[in-house]
């Protein structure tokens, strides 16, 4: 007579599998490289239409901005460090924002494991900020909030603490 | 268009430019903002808010007369915070007041704010006070939320921990869900410019 698992045998069954499911797994750049041949490969499609699906493998693979504030002591002159991260397929992002006056050139970010970063000192305050990836398209940081904006532009803001 | 074209024909000071608006932006544009800020800072208000609007609108592709528009909007909600707040109002506060003004708070509440806070900076109620109008919570929620918070002595972390659990989709997560996010927006063209 076969074994008919019980409840605890599929619970014990099951825990190595889960533990595995729930590892964090990296994307590596050459996920990303891979979308983007896949998409540049598909014919017909000009760079604005090709950001249409790139935008949503963008937010699908989760537009991650994480902004981390860290404090390295009382160093009120040089400001509080505050790391800016993007997930997205691209060639190249940059952060503008009051902060670099709007430069793209500025802060170019690196990438690593996928993600594009830049850790600035910032002093307390209230900055206004984009993510400008592969130079001409702007996007605001989904960790958080979205600024006013009479431009037209996706903005985000920050508050950075005393 | 015809605010525009008034900007750049009005007489301007030959003071001092700002390197980084005589660098960035055209000539005309330029002088135009350069005046505005003149004249913000001859009432007491800083300049580098203004001058990083200027460098944002251009940075963005908008024309002049949105540029300068944009800056006297700015030196204008500046000049009520410092009303508001008072004379020795820190930058970082007006600038947080300028955007809590500009999202729909009343001067009066900046005032208040003030008085409840003592001596401690307000850059950070303000700013979150201005989030949180900018999300679309009610005014009266907003503010008494952060009244109350200011009334307890609550910390600028604990403001903040208030605007992430007010706010939907801010505050530091690994996954944020990405339906909610619109695609990257385009700049605009260059013929959009001066």
């Amino acid at each position: 007579m076969p074994d008919t698992p019980t409840h605890s045998d599929s619970a014990d069954g099951l825990e190595p599998v889960t533990r595995e499911l729930q590892r964090p797994v990296a994307l590596g750049d050459r996920y990303f490289d891979r979308a983007m041949a896949e998409l540049r490969a598909q014919p017909g499609r000009g760079r604005r239409r090709l950001w249409r699906p790139l935008g949503a493998l963008a937010l699908a693979a989760g537009l991650l901005t994480a902004v981390g504030l860290g404090f390295f002591g009382p160093d009120h002159d040089a400001g509080a460090p505050v790391r800016f991260a993007l997930v997205a397929p691209a060639g190249e992002v940059a952060l503008v924002g009051d902060f670099n006056d709007w430069d793209p050139r500025a802060q170019p970010l690196t990438r690593q494991d996928g993600a594009w970063s830049v850790t600035l000192r910032l002093r307390p305050g209230r900055y206004r900020y984009a993510f400008v990836v592969d130079g001409d398209h702007w996007f605001n940081d989904p960790n958080h909030p979205a600024a006013q904006d009479e431009f037209g532009t996706p903005t985000s803001v920050i508050t950075v603490a005393n | 268009m015809a605010l525009g074209v008034a900007c750049l024909l009005t007489p301007v000071r030959l003071g001092a430019q700002d390197p980084r608006l005589a660098v960035r932006l055209p000539g005309g544009v330029a002088r135009s903002v350069q005046a505005t800020i003149d004249s913000a800072t001859a009432d007491g208000l800083p300049a580098d808010p203004l001058v990083q609007k200027a460098l944002e609108g251009w940075s963005k592709g908008a024309d002049s007369t949105r540029i300068v528009t944009a800056v006297r909007a700015l030196a204008g909600s500046l000049q009520s915070a410092r009303q508001a707040l008072g004379a020795a109002a820190p930058t970082a506060d007006l600038v947080a007041g300028a955007a809590a003004l500009r999202a729909g708070a009343q001067p009066a509440l900046l005032t208040t704010l003030r008085n409840l806070r003592g001596t401690d900076p307000l850059a950070v109620p303000l700013s979150v006070l201005a989030d949180l109008l900018t999300a679309g919570i009610g005014p009266e929620r907003a503010w008494s939320s952060v009244r109350e918070m200011a009334s307890r002595g609550a910390s600028d972390a604990a403001f903040l921990r208030l605007r992430d659990e007010l706010v939907p989709g801010t505050g530091d997560r690994p996954l944020p869900p990405a339906v909610e996010r619109p695609p990257g927006s385009p700049l605009p063209t260059s013929r959009d410019r001066p």
